[in-house]
């Protein structure tokens, strides 16, 4: 599986395939550790 | 990370922050925190970006890395405070720069708590790599 297949879900619970967030323009992304 | 969104947009990139707890819990955090719109937070609570993304997972990592302690002792003397977590404790983190294409041109791979790149990083690899992609 490719990292731009996996599907996240945004801060609503709705799905987003992560390819998505680099489709248009390059993207920094960050993933962090835990929140808090 | 938050007050330099202008300069990942100045630079032609977007960002995006992924965590991996719930999205409820990603919501509260992404309010706490202030971030403005432009910025897309995502979880994945399944891990399998992190995993795929190779970034590492370790309870040494977490609680006995000597290097993490000096940050943490270093970020308390400059008054930050860890909230309360919620999320994967053990799951490290890590930041990418994936192109249009799909192609990760940069990979920070952390080491335990506080390893992380600075904003000037991100924007030197953001900026490489749209040189190397031939993006204007």
């Amino acid at each position: 599986m490719e990292l731009g297949e996996v599907v996240v879900k945004d801060t609503e619970g709705r799905d987003v395939r992560l390819g998505e967030v680099w489709r248009d323009q390059p993207a920094v992304v960050v993933f962090v550790r835990h929140y808090g | 990370m938050r007050p330099h969104e202008q300069e990942f947009a100045q630079g032609g990139g977007k960002l995006v922050v992924v965590g991996n707890g719930w999205p409820a819990m990603a919501k509260s955090w992404a309010q706490h925190v202030g971030f403005p719109q432009a910025v897309e937070v995502l979880t994945d609570p399944s891990r399998k970006a992190y995993d795929l993304a190779g970034f590492k997972r370790s309870r040494v990592l977490t609680l006995l890395n000597p290097r993490s302690v000096a940050r943490w002792v270093r970020a308390l003397v400059r008054g930050f405070r860890q909230g309360r977590t919620a999320g994967d404790a053990w799951q490290q983190g890590g930041a990418l720069v994936v192109l249009p294409s799909g192609e990760v041109s940069y990979r920070y791979v952390s080491l335990g708590p506080g390893d992380h790149p600075g904003p000037a990083a991100l924007l030197e690899a953001l900026r490489k790599a749209r040189q190397v992609s031939g993006l204007r």
